[in-house]
């Protein structure tokens, strides 16, 4: 799955429907399509921004300036 | 003994309790047997504890009375009863968490529990909380129909029925301030590493933060300094000693608060909004400097980032922890273990860059209010509420606390929170102390 270009909202759930078939079956897949929704808006949302690039992930440590 | 100098003991702060236990006015064992016997009448109603030890506590007790008597205090909690989230791990009390289907107890104390243990607390037993998606039978002290919030449900319903002075909570996205606001106590969550983890089941590596619940900024103060401070078992925790015990209240200025006005003010129900307002007011009358703050647009992205890396997380660690032979169902969270490395990393890109950008906010102010939840705790014990407003403090390890903000029209408590910078715990809670002087506390709630 890209990140770059930004994905969709429906590109994304698209892509975890299909991994959630692969691994659990159809009839998993969508109980979960509430679960596998949220997460793909999520994903769509953090591909919508183009960071500087010189931001590097920091973990538990975001802050300590 | 239920009462001491005409008041009642269960109403008691730790702070004052630390004091009479060491001026020898109050003996351990009559305040532990009176809140058990607290517990004993109101547990049916509000169900806040998943493994009581009264044997234990009162075990306990009875050694720190019988040193108190001879002089001998072993720390600044000595004879101080308190609760422990079921996440942590206490010697000889079972982790419900662990969701294990045989009987096992722990062999040994998260470290902030040794900590509270080596200055002289009893612990009286573990608090409820969610496990395994299903959610906890606590209720709200304020109105028994209502949730008590989480995922600290136990912890904050106890201390908020006065059946414990203060108690240990944990927090990913909103679980410790939110039961807090709900039961109409006070709470924190510190800076990122300010309190060991050691001994914590996780739910997000990056984000937990260990918590207190309790009935004043100064009882969670003295709390704080205990168990704060470095721990080589916990390679997260900050170098910093732990904050000093007493806030030195005589000596706190009127503060400057910043008034949040986008992204809180929308996701707030009008109740909770007014009452920020009004208290905004207030302190402006007690002579606070009152501004209003705009973040910037791209804080929207915290939500967002915030899910996927609490869900990535959550899904590594119930790996671990679940059966792979179950299927997946809506309450685990092992849909997200198939969210790409790329997109869990691009979240943790967005969470070092808004954590950055955000301590600009701060130039101007000490700290900024916002409501602790959108409103009073939901009807219901099948939610513990919505964490929306306090999840970006955890994802961006800001300390945050949250204080009374009053009686919604149906009866039940709002809660007001506090931000300030990294490492700005003392200081934020010096501020909460002033704040709560000038809006005063709630009373206990009327159980009968």
């Amino acid at each position: 799955m890209r990140l770059h270009p930004a994905v969709s909202e429906k590109e994304a759930l698209a892509f975890l429907k299909n991994q959630a078939i692969l691994f659990w079956g159809e009839e998993s897949a969508l109980e979960l399509e509430d679960a596998l929704k949220n997460l793909a808006d999520a994903m769509a949302a953090v591909s919508s921004i183009k960071l500087p690039d010189d931001v590097e992930p920091a973990f538990s440590r975001p802050v300590m300036v | 003994m239920t009462t001491l100098g005409g008041n009642y003991i269960h109403e008691m702060s730790v702070c004052s309790i630390a004091q009479t236990v060491a001026e020898g006015k109050l003996k351990p064992i009559d305040l532990v047997e009176t809140l058990l016997s607290r517990i004993m009448a109101f547990e049916d109603q509000v169900q806040a504890w998943s493994h009581l030890d009264a044997e234990n506590a009162l075990e306990q007790a009875a050694l720190l009375t019988a040193e108190a008597n001879t002089g001998k205090l072993r720390g600044p909690l000595h004879g101080v009863p308190i609760g422990i989230k079921d996440e942590f791990h206490v010697q000889g009390m079972p982790t419900g968490l662990r969701n294990l289907k045989r009987p096992f107890t722990e062999p040994e104390d998260a470290t902030p529990v040794a900590r509270l243990r080596a200055a002289g607390a009893v612990i009286i037993g573990k608090t409820h909380m969610p496990v395994g998606g299903i959610m906890p039978p606590t209720r709200n002290p304020w109105n028994l129909h209502h949730t008590a919030g989480g995922t600290s449900s136990g912890s904050g319903a106890a201390v908020g029925a006065r059946m414990i002075p203060v108690a240990l909570g944990e927090q990913t996205g909103g679980s410790n301030l939110r039961p807090a606001a709900y039961c109409g106590v006070d709470a924190i969550k510190p800076t990122y590493g300010r309190i060991s983890r050691f001994g914590c089941l996780p739910f997000a590596w990056t984000m937990d933060h260990v918590g207190i619940i309790g009935l004043s900024m100064e009882d969670i103060a003295l709390v704080l300094s205990v168990i704060a401070g470095p721990d080589p078992r916990d390679p997260t925790t900050l170098p910093d000693p732990a904050p000093p015990a007493n806030l030195n209240l005589e000596k706190v200025k009127p503060p400057h608060i910043g008034v949040v006005r986008n992204f809180f003010p929308e996701r707030a129900e009008p109740a909770m909004q007014e009452a920020v307002e009004k208290s905004a007011a207030r302190l402006k009358e007690a002579g606070a400097k009152v501004s209003d703050v705009m973040f910037p647009e791209e804080f929207a992205f915290a939500w967002p980032s915030h899910h996927l890396i609490m869900s990535s997380e959550g899904a590594a660690f119930d790996t671990i922890t679940n059966s792979l032979d179950n299927k997946p169902n809506i309450q685990d969270r092992r849909p997200a273990s198939l969210i790409p490395a790329t997109y869990y990393m691009q979240a943790q890109r967005i969470r070092s860059w808004l954590s950055t950008k955000l301590i600009d906010v701060f130039q101007n102010v000490d700290a900024l209010l916002m409501p602790a939840a959108p409103g009073p705790a939901p009807e219901g014990i099948e939610s513990t509420g919505d964490p929306s407003l306090l999840s970006p403090w955890s994802l961006m390890g800001y300390p945050a606390i949250s204080i009374n903000g009053g009686l919604a029209p149906n009866g039940l408590p709002l809660g007001l929170q506090f931000v300030a910078s990294p490492k700005e715990d003392f200081r934020l809670l010096q501020l909460g102390a002033w704040c709560e002087n000038v809006l005063g506390r709630l009373p206990t709630p009327p159980l009968t």
